[in-house]
């Protein structure tokens, strides 16, 4: 069995999230090849006859789309790894910005820019957008995570190697939480700097944004774990993913208003920086910004594409 | 045509490991089956229960699960979300 892993607009972190299986990644390639992988072995391009393919990071620019097609061709499997892959993840964040001021910042506004500032003729062009994975080719399966952690991992991936059935928990990082969650009064919106949060009980009750209750678990709920509210990095929970309904920003609203018998429209006053608070891992996913509830769409219509 | 089920009670089951104790259950269900025991929900009178599933909406941490009942079924589904429903592994 031949394995590749491909990179796209990505950090490479989903790779080093295999290699964390350590001596557990040894099973795997008694019984598999990797054959192309950028980031941990040099071999420029995937070989054709590829068994399953782990594409990591979003695809943001032309190059991305030419190497995302070039895969799924020469792959019989293709797995979307991590949360970018998944629903664009960070990178679709740069969505907010229009593609000239993205130019400049990342190869005209840095220290290493030549004098002369010649720009080599071979820098893809962006894309118009940001785009998961699953948004431009056939995908076969998910795997979300930023990155996908190896206790899962572990577990995910044999199973994927041996075609053996897997059943794995699909609920939201909350079930995973040992915080105590429950009604509040006198609620008030705090931002992550301010104050140290109580170990005890809810994040959101004490006023943090905590994405927990919307979010993919399969982390262990790491981050309330260690008194930091959850940024979403898993994607949204499942239930969310499938209620035309449902939204990221909607039920995070609805929740605080369960929790504090606020009215709606009273939390939505002091909502800051929706993009970033909401959305960080998601706004470049095409299925998310296709609900008709979703802020996505009124997030980036501003930018001069 | 009207079923009646006189006699049989719906299986609530909670999943004590995934249960936050936040009680939104209990406040949101309008036949009164759940009531919080030590930071945990309890489906004290599954008998009362209608089967609207209105705590497995509000529960944020999925750990509701009522047996043999499932949500009404949608005329209308986006078949990229059904897709990528059924390959998140």
């Amino acid at each position: 069995m031949k394995i590749a892993i491909e990179e796209l607009a990505s950090c490479s972190g989903c790779t080093i999230a295999i290699l964390d299986l350590h001596e557990a990644l040894l099973d795997i390639l008694g019984k598999a090849e990797i054959v192309y992988a950028p980031v941990i072995m040099d071999v420029k391009e995937p070989p054709e006859g590829i068994d399953i393919a782990f594409v990591t990071g979003a695809v943001r620019n032309e190059e991305n789309q030419e190497r995302l097609r070039k895969i799924r061709k020469r792959a019989k499997t293709v797995v979307a790894l991590g949360t970018c892959a998944c629903y664009g993840g960070i990178s679709g964040l740069s969505m907010l910005f229009n593609r000239e001021d993205l130019f400049n910042y990342v190869f005209r506004g840095v220290e290493t820019v030549k004098p002369d500032g010649v720009i080599p003729t071979d820098v893809p062009p962006f894309l118009y957008r940001a785009f998961a994975v699953g948004d431009l080719v056939k995908v076969d399966y998910y795997i979300t995570g930023c990155p996908p952690k190896e206790m899962y991992l572990k577990k995910i991936l044999p199973a994927l190697v041996s075609g053996e059935p897997l059943a794995l928990s699909k609920k939201s990082v909350c079930s995973e939480c040992d915080r105590i969650m429950g009604a509040h009064e006198n609620w008030q919106l705090r931002r992550r700097h301010e104050g140290i949060p109580d170990r005890e009980h809810c994040l959101l009750g004490q006023g943090y944004l905590c994405l927990g209750a919307v979010t993919f678990g399969r982390c262990g709920a790491s981050c309330p774990h260690s008194n930091v509210p959850c940024h979403g990095c898993n994607g949204p929970s499942l239930d969310i993913l499938r209620e035309p309904c449902r939204d990221i920003y909607n039920m995070m609203i609805r929740r605080i208003a369960d929790l504090t018998d606020k009215p709606e429209a009273e939390i939505e006053k002091g909502i800051y920086d929706i993009a970033h608070t909401f959305y960080p891992f998601t706004i470049g996913s095409l299925i998310m910004e296709d609900k008709g509830i979703s802020k996505i769409r009124d997030l980036i219509k501003e930018r001069n594409i | 045509m009207i079923s009646r089920r006189y006699g049989s009670v719906i299986e609530i089951r909670v999943d004590d490991n995934a249960c936050n104790g936040c009680g939104l259950c209990v406040k949101d269900c309008p036949m009164h089956v759940y009531e919080l025991r030590e930071s945990l929900s309890v489906p004290i009178h599954p008998e009362n229960c209608m089967g609207c599933l209105s705590c497995h909406e509000i529960c944020p941490a999925q750990a509701l699960e009522h047996k043999g009942i499932y949500p009404s079924r949608r005329h209308y589904i986006d078949i990229r979300v059904c897709e990528m429903l059924n390959r998140v592994i």
